[in-house]
């Protein structure tokens, strides 16, 4: 199954999100900042990245842009998630990079289409 | 109001993030509760009506506090508060009910639920206060508990806010919590305050402080408070309208205690508050405590020294006199000492030995009381050397008792070289006069342990009774009386000597099978000296 890094630093937000998607049977791994999430990602190769737009140290945009100009995680599909409705977020997480985007709070079901379609697209179910 | 009206507009739209935060977990975890096998699915309906207006409410808020949405920003706040309230207040019965139903994780995510719910109803709450007039009624403030109850004692809070509604609000809500609570609008005013009452009997104990505000910003204000000495320690909690990461940092950085955001909850504000004050009490407590432990540990160690020189200066005062009636008994002997007639010259025998016996009983005093005397450094001592020295120094009583005195390689040791003698001495002393019928058979041998060396003393003389054991070590804690002479203080200057090194000293013995004195010593470190 795969292996999915959420880079998320509210505690609720993380504790919540993982335990949906771990009964959802995959195998999640967590980052509560921007530099966490890229030193995870670097080292453990995950198959899809969760990514809170506002994070501390390092933002989310900061630590895509980071990811997909580094050679071994550039093809890991990165999902953005934002508080921020507007429209502008979602053309400024496509600019560094993301995959997928998404508005908190999430909508779970639409939230695992774009999971899955994105791992369908990499071949991992 | 307009101020308020401002503050308002420019956090409108992190007053949307903060908003979607709860209703994030709201909706999570209701989900979380449908997927949970071990919630009865007689809950379901609930728990999909709370998740039914959870979105009802994310929906208002995407519209009132949309940029397309037209209008002031103090009405569109006021506007999604009543619009909010009604559907909030569903959820929070039913969660109230979820938690007294379920138990286990599910009742946590039942908890989490309805502290999210908080945090909604302190907005719609403190919003609403805000858009009072300062003269209006007090705003809706949760019925604090007694002050018995959190123990706390009240204390002096200054409140330092340009904006006069919020000022306000905060000293209402302080003086509610049995603070003394003063208000600043400046920096400048807020500091000539702080200045003056520093020095008063009811002194300001801890600071709220607003981030930003015209002309002295709020963080200038806090480099100022932690500059001053008058105010070392005063806890500062910041408020902020933004919810910035970078601004908080900062603020904690430069030594604030607390950062909190507008509107910020008043159960919230409440804890930090007293967080702080507690935390603070407990510093000077702390601080108290440790000058008395200071103070005592001082006062232990002058008396100790006092005693030290008493007993030192009492040892040679002693030996004066005695000097005096030794002379001249010494004297009377050899002028007078051949016409004494057998009862006469017996008398005279029992002057001259209870002279001698007071001799040695102060020389010990004065021994013991050195080996207590301050730590000087220890050094490496060559136990051979030592035990020769002593040995000379009991040359008399070797050759009168015939004592065959043997030892093993001994090591070098971390010690004082004149306490190591004394040390040796002793106990070789012991050996002797305690001995039985045969002959005195003495051995010292040495073995390493770890870091230490343990040295030993075998004897094959009289022995001790276990329960003695402690009471030798004793200042004049002997077991003999006068059959065998003695200060009753040579095992007590040995124990000083070991523990003063470091050591322990201990005894191994039967009665009529003699007995094994042993002590510990600090291996000497650039030595490293073979054992047996």
């Amino acid at each position: 199954m795969a292996r999915i890094l959420l880079v998320e630093d509210n505690e609720m937000n993380r504790d919540m999100l993982s335990r949906r998607l771990q009964k959802r049977g995959y195998e999640v791994l967590l980052a509560n900042d921007g530099r966490e999430g890229v030193d995870s990602a670097s080292s453990h190769l995950p198959d899809l990245i969760l990514m809170d737009m506002s994070l501390p140290v390092m933002n989310g945009w900061d630590a895509t842009r980071h990811l997909k100009h580094s050679p071994e995680t550039a093809a890991i599909p990165v999902i953005a998630l934002t508080a921020h409705a507007l429209s502008g977020d979602r053309d400024k997480a496509f600019e560094a990079g993301c995959d997928g985007y998404e508005t908190k709070p999430v909508e779970m079901n639409r939230l695992l289409d774009t999971i899955a379609r994105l791992l369908q697209g990499r071949g991992t179910p | 109001m307009s101020t308020a009206g401002t503050a308002l507009e420019d956090s409108l739209s992190g007053l949307g993030h903060r908003l979607r935060t709860p209703l994030t977990h709201i909706l999570g975890y209701s989900g979380l509760l449908l997927e949970n096998e071990d919630v009865s699915p007689g809950t379901h309906p609930e728990l999909q009506a709370v998740h039914a207006q959870a979105s009802l409410i994310l929906a208002r808020i995407e519209h009132w506090l949309s940029p397309r949405c037209a209008g002031f920003s103090g009405e569109k706040v006021a506007a999604l508060q009543a619009d909010i309230s009604e559907p909030l207040g569903l959820i929070v019965r039913i969660a109230g009910s979820l938690v007294q139903r379920l138990s286990g994780p599910p009742l946590l995510d039942a908890l989490r639920i309805a502290r999210a719910c908080g945090e909604l109803l302190s907005f719609v709450q403190q919003e609403t206060a805000h858009n009072d007039s300062a003269a209006a009624a007090p705003s809706p403030l949760p019925a604090p508990a007694p002050e018995s109850h959190t123990g706390l004692a009240p204390a002096g809070v200054l409140v330092i806010d340009d904006n006069p509604a919020n000022r306000d609000m905060l000293v209402r809500q302080l003086s509610h919590y049995g603070h003394h609570a003063l208000s600043a609008e400046s920096g400048p005013e807020a500091l000539s305050i702080l200045e003056s009452r520093g020095r008063e009997a009811q002194a300001i104990e801890l600071v709220l402080l607003d981030v930003m505000m015209p002309g002295m910003s709020g963080v200038d204000v806090l480099r100022h408070i932690r500059s001053m000495p008058s105010l070392a320690g005063i806890p500062v909690i910041m408020i902020s309208a933004l919810d910035e990461v970078e601004s908080a940092a900062r603020c904690i950085e430069l030594g604030a205690d607390e950062y909190l955001v507008k509107p910020f909850d008043p159960v919230l504000l409440r804890a930090r508050l007293h967080s702080a004050l507690e935390r603070k009490r407990l510093q000077q407590q702390q601080r108290e405590r440790t000058r008395q432990l200071e103070q005592a540990t001082e006062d232990l160690k002058r008396a100790n020294e006092d005693l030290q020189a008493f007993a030192s200066a009492a040892s040679h005062d002693l030996q004066e006199p005695l000097r005096t009636v030794s002379t001249t008994l010494e004297f009377f002997n050899l002028q007078w000492g051949g016409e004494l007639t057998g009862e006469q010259s017996e008398l005279f025998r029992l002057a001259v030995d209870g002279a001698r016996r007071m001799s040695h009983l102060i020389s010990d005093l004065l021994a013991y009381s050195m080996a207590g005397g301050e730590d000087g450094a220890l050094e490496p001592v060559a136990c051979e050397t030592a035990l020769l020295e002593a040995l000379t120094n009991l040359r008399q009583a070797i050759r009168e008792s015939g004592a065959r005195i043997t030892h093993a390689d001994l090591p070098v040791i971390m010690a004082k070289p004149g306490h190591l003698v004394q040390l040796f001495q002793n106990l070789v002393g012991n050996a002797i006069k305690y001995r039985g019928e045969q002959r005195p058979e003495i051995r010292i041998r040495a073995r390493r342990e770890g870091q230490d060396w343990v040295l030993s003393v075998r004897d094959n003389g009289l022995g001790i009774d276990e329960k003695y054991f402690r009471r030798i070590f004793q200042p004049f804690g002997r077991l003999h009386g006068s059959d065998l002479p003695g200060s009753g203080l040579g095992l007590a200057i040995c124990e000083r000597i070991v523990r003063k090194a470091g050591g322990r000293l201990w005894v191994e013995s039967t009665p009529g099978a003699g007995s094994t004195f042993c002590f510990t010593a600090r291996a000497a470190t650039s030595h490293a000296a073979g054992g047996d």
